[in-house]
């Protein structure tokens, strides 16, 4: 089956080609709903209302541009929904200092781990480096997107990658595992 | 910089091709929610026809006891009151005939078979017209005078054919005689039963007259709302945007007064709501948001920047600037009091009408929203809506009588708006159909 007429059988509420997409996207969706989100449970949480709101929507999508790209937005989307929902965005933003080094060049170190980190960042930090390092968002995107400013944006981001250097730098100390410069 | 892509390549790299398969538990929840939803769905659906079918189903109901009803009261008081001057007519008839027979026959004796057959002959008329006209009894009298003057006349007539003439005909004479004498008895205890018929029935009429001015009605229908042109009455860049129009329910109450026979004076309160997308619409929020001409924004809305989607060349163009793809969508509701007259054009069992009159509406909801794939968010309300306005209503109405008292309607009502928007409509000029049915009782 080509997937317009999935596409298409699931804008008939089709239960079945509802079922058939999701196999085929799920863990795709699953991976970014990790990345975005602060643990497993809550990356299950959205997934399964994500994949409801897409099956909701999926009759808008006008087969312009990729599904898959679609899907991923329609996902992210709802993610940062929720976040708005819990109103962390009206944080008070401090100005830190830009341009943080990170001296790092090893990839030894497992993804479960830096998966770990990611999810331990705080809410915003971890939306604006998600949004901007593995979706390619640029940052009047994400201010737009998060409702912020694109400093802010652009401070969160530095500020995320100083986080995750300074836990990369602490797992290879503590691994014991010396990283080249 | 070097460095600082590190980090981001060693995460980009690290995930690239990451995936993660979900546990079963997730699928089966959607599941679960995908066949509970489509039962959520059809229930607000079936809320809103339900009131119809029940109209109906009631409707049939009263329809149904209502044929038994008319079949009993059409063997009790129909009946007699139409076989019994039937009866009499031809029974009138009968005798008028035996009369033309008698004269016949004396034609070969009589002399004075000319007089006497242009008496019968007026005879013959003036019974039928005493039945069929209501000024009974003083043509009544009338013709009875003139029967026994005719009498008389013949009388003198046959006297004198007596006389001329030998026995043999005056016996048949005497015999048409007897006839004419019984006729007359027999036509005046018609002529009683007739006058007491009629007068009952002028005085049923006089109740009827008396008694049912006032009607009262419920009536749900379903709204046909479009404009009369392509215009957008939220902001001028939108005007040429498709739109499509939702069908949305009317309902409400309504009370008849009958000034006459024909015409009614008709009035109520009816709930209406409008709802119409403007679609094809490009946005993103930005805090220097230029605002939408005529909307009231909330605060989230008044971070909306639109235009239309024709303005962005492509979807790439779109997707890089950031912009969605969404609908507006613009909830108008009203409390509606029309002021309309009605014209029977048939009033039988099954009655026509026209229907002609002004509507005015009070503005009670007002929302504008805009939805896109993620989202439905109120923008803000319109801010042009005047709170009172009026509609010019023309339409048609057909009603079925299915008790004495109860009478199953559906009129096609076409509504006009007249000065729905304060200032400038846009070039929107809407107007919306109804079809209103429902059940009237007569008081």
């Amino acid at each position: 089956m080509s997937i317009e007429q999935l596409i298409n059988d699931c804008k008939k509420n089709d239960i079945k080609a509802q079922e058939t997409l999701y196999r085929q996207y799920s863990a795709k969706l699953f991976s970014l709903c990790l990345k975005y989100s602060r643990n497993y449970a809550e990356a299950q949480d959205n997934l399964q209302e994500g994949f409801l709101l897409i099956f909701e929507k999926i009759h808008l999508f006008s087969f312009k541009g990729s599904f898959e790209g679609w899907l991923k937005k329609v996902m992210i989307n709802h993610i940062l929904q929720q976040y708005r929902k819990e109103t962390f965005l009206s944080l008070v933003d401090e100005n830190i200092k830009e341009e943080t080094v990170v001296d790092l060049e090893e990839d030894s170190v497992p993804l479960d781990y830096l998966l770990k980190i990611i999810q331990e960042l705080p809410d915003r930090y971890r939306l604006v480096f998600n949004l901007y390092v593995m979706d390619g968002y640029s940052h009047p995107e994400i201010a737009d997107m998060l409702k912020i400013n694109i400093g802010t944006s652009k401070s969160n981001l530095s500020r995320a990658r100083m986080i995750l250097k300074e836990k990369i730098e602490l797992y290879l100390k503590k691994t014991n595992v010396p990283f080249a410069k | 910089m070097s460095e600082q892509k590190n980090i981001d390549t060693l995460f980009k790299q690290a995930f690239e091709s990451f995936e993660a398969v979900p546990p079963e538990l997730v699928w089966n929840n959607i599941q679960k929610q995908l066949e509970q939803k489509p039962k959520e769905k059809v229930i607000p659906f079936w809320w809103k026809f339900s009131g119809m079918v029940a109209v109906l189903l009631i409707g049939f109901g009263f329809y149904f006891v209502s044929l038994n009803f008319y079949s009993t009261e059409k063997n009790s008081f129909e009946k007699p009151s139409k076989t019994k001057p039937l009866y009499k007519d031809s029974s009138v008839s009968i005798k008028l005939k035996e009369k033309i027979v008698a004269p016949q026959n004396k034609e070969s004796f009589s002399v004075v078979k000319m007089p006497q057959k242009t008496a019968f002959a007026s005879l013959e008329k003036k019974p039928k017209k005493k039945l069929a006209s209501p000024f009974l009894q003083t043509s009544l009298s009338l013709n009875e005078d003139k029967e026994q003057i005719n009498f008389n006349t013949k009388n003198t007539h046959i006297k004198e054919n007596f006389s001329g003439e030998g026995h043999p005909s005056s016996s048949s004479e005497n015999n048409t005689l007897t006839i004419h004498t019984k006729k007359i008895d027999s036509t005046e205890k018609t002529v009683a039963f007739t006058m007491m018929g009629e007068l009952l029935k002028e005085k049923r009429l006089n109740k009827e007259q008396k008694l049912n001015r006032w009607q009262v009605t419920s009536s749900i229908a379903p709204i046909y709302f479009s404009s009369m042109t392509n215009g957008s009455p939220l902001d001028p860049k939108l005007e040429s945007n498709p739109k499509t129009y939702n069908t949305s329910f009317s309902y409400g109450v309504g009370i008849n007064y009958s000034v006459n026979k024909k015409i009614k004076i008709r009035s109520g309160l009816n709930r209406v709501d409008f709802d119409y997308n403007t679609n094809e619409v490009a946005f993103y929020q930005s805090l220097n948001a230029s605002k939408i001409a005529n909307l009231n924004p909330t605060l989230q809305g008044g971070t909306i920047q639109l235009e239309p989607l024709k303005n962005v060349t492509s979807t790439m163009n779109r997707i890089s600037e950031g912009k969605q793809e969404g609908t507006i969508n613009q909830k108008i509701g009203y409390i509606e009091m029309p002021l309309e007259v009605s014209l029977e054009i048939l009033s039988n069992r099954f009655g026509i009408r026209a229907i002609g009159g002004i509507s005015g509406y009070y503005l009670n909801q007002n929302e504008v929203y805009m939805n896109a794939p993620l989202l439905n968010m109120k923008i803000g309300e319109a801010n042009n809506l005047n709170a009172f306005h009026f509609s010019s209503n023309v339409g048609l109405g057909f009603n079925y009588s299915i008790l004495k008292h109860f009478d199953l309607k559906i009129e096609p009502v076409l509504k006009y708006q007249i000065n729905t928007f304060t200032n400038d409509a846009g070039n929107f000029r809407p107007y919306f159909f109804g079809v209103y049915s429902g059940i009237s009782y007569q008081f």
